[in-house]
C-alpha cells in the first residue's frame, strides 16, 4: 500500500515567503529563522515534502518550547495547520491565497487589534489596519519611483490604495497584483486574482471592513508601521 | 498577529515585564530578550520579541497619534 505524501508546492512556498517578507514584525518574531527556512525552500523551485518542511518548523518550535503558550512561528505554523485542515494533501499557492484573503486570517487580526487597542483606536483606522493585513488584489494606476498607487475593486467597493511598496520592480500601470501589508508581492494571474477575491468575499468581517473604509481609501505612508516597511523595502531588516 | 505597536517597559518583574503603550494601557508580558526600564519594545502573542530604538518607536507613535 502506497503512503501518500503531503506536499507544499513551489508556488505555495513562493507566496508564503513573500507574505512573510511583507510583515513588519516577521524579521523579529522568531520569523528571521522562519524566513530563512522559507527562502531556502522557495528558492529550490520545487515541491517540498511536508514532512521535511514541518521538521524544520518543529525543530524551531521545540527550541522555544518554554513559551509553549504561544508559538512564535504562529504566523507560519498556524497558516500551515489551518491550510492542512482544508486543503488535504497538497498545499499550493491557491491554498495560501485562500488563507491570507479569508475569514480565519481576518478574525485573528481583528482579535489582536481588539486585544491591543480595543476601543482606543478610531474605528476607521482599526479597519484600515485590518484591510492592510489581508491579502488583496490591486490594479495599478500609477508608479512614482518606488511607490505604487492603485485601486482595489470587488464589484461593490472601490478603495484607493496609495504608497504601496513593492518586492517587484517589473511593474506597469494596469498590472493586477497581489498586495499584503503595504507591499506588492507579485503580479497576479487570473486564477490568483479570482481566488483572492473569493477569499475576501467569504469573510463577512472583511466585507464589512471594505465598506467602512471605501470612502477614505488607504494610504500606506500614513500607517504606523510604514517606517518599518520602508526598512524592509531597503533590505535593512 | 504582528501589529508593530511600540510599548515602553515600565517595570521588570522576576518572570515578566510590565509595558505601557502610547494610550497608557498596560500589559504584563513575557520576554525573550534582556530589557531595562525605559526600553521600547514590540510584542506578539504576549511575548516581547524585539527592542526598538527610541527614535523608531517615537516615529511609529507619532503616526499612531496622527491617525486617532
Amino acid at each position: 500500500m502506497l503512503t501518500k505524501k503531503e506536499f507544499i508546492t513551489s508556488d505555495g512556498l513562493e507566496i508564503l515567503h513573500l507574505v512573510m517578507c511583507s510583515c513588519p514584525d516577521s524579521p523579529t518574531n522568531g520569523g528571521r529563522e522562519a524566513k530563512l527556512i522559507l527562502k531556502k525552500f522557495s528558492e529550490m523551485k520545487t515541491d517540498i515534502d511536508f514532512a521535511r518542511f514541518s521538521e524544520s518548523m518543529n525543530a524551531w518550535k521545540k527550541k522555544y518550547a518554554e513559551h509553549a503558550d504561544s508559538c512564535l512561528l504562529d504566523a507560519l505554523y498556524d497558516v500551515y495547520a489551518h491550510i492542512k485542515e482544508v486543503s488535504g494533501l497538497t498545499v499550493d499557492g491557491i491554498s495560501i491565497i485562500h488563507f491570507f484573503s479569508g475569514q480565519h486570517h481576518a478574525e485573528k487580526i481583528w482579535a489582536e487589534i481588539l486585544n491591543e487597542h480595543g476601543k482606543d483606536w478610531g474605528m476607521i483606522y482599526a479597519r484600515k489596519v485590518l484591510f492592510a493585513h489581508m491579502l488583496v488584489v490591486m490594479r495599478i494606476e500609477s508608479i512614482e519611483g518606488d511607490r505604487v498607487h492603485g485601486v482595489y475593486e470587488d464589484g461593490e467597493n472601490i478603495i484607493t490604495m496609495r504608497n504601496v511598496l513593492s518586492f517587484s520592480d517589473d511593474l506597469q500601470p494596469h498590472d493586477v497584483v497581489l498586495v499584503h501589508y503595504g507591499f506588492v508581492l507579485k503580479k497576479a494571474s487570473k486564477k490568483e486574482s479570482e481566488n483572492t477575491l473569493r477569499g475576501n468575499f467569504h469573510s463577512g468581517l472583511f466585507s464589512e471592513t471594505r465598506k467602512l473604509i471605501r470612502d477614505n481609501g488607504i494610504d500606506f505612508e500614513d500607517m504606523h508601521y510604514f517606517p518599518r516597511s520602508l526598512k524592509i523595502a531597503k533590505g535593512e531588516i | 498577529m504582528c501589529l508593530t505597536l511600540p510599548k515602553k517597559v515600565i517595570e521588570i518583574k522576576e518572570n515578566s515585564v510590565v509595558v505601557e503603550n502610547h494610550d497608557g494601557n498596560r500589559q504584563e508580558l513575557k520576554t525573550l530578550i534582556e530589557l531595562a526600564v525605559g526600553d521600547f519594545v514590540i510584542s506578539q502573542q504576549n511575548i516581547i520579541l524585539e527592542k526598538l530604538e527610541e527614535d523608531e518607536a517615537m516615529e511609529i507613535i507619532s503616526l499612531l497619534d496622527k491617525n486617532h
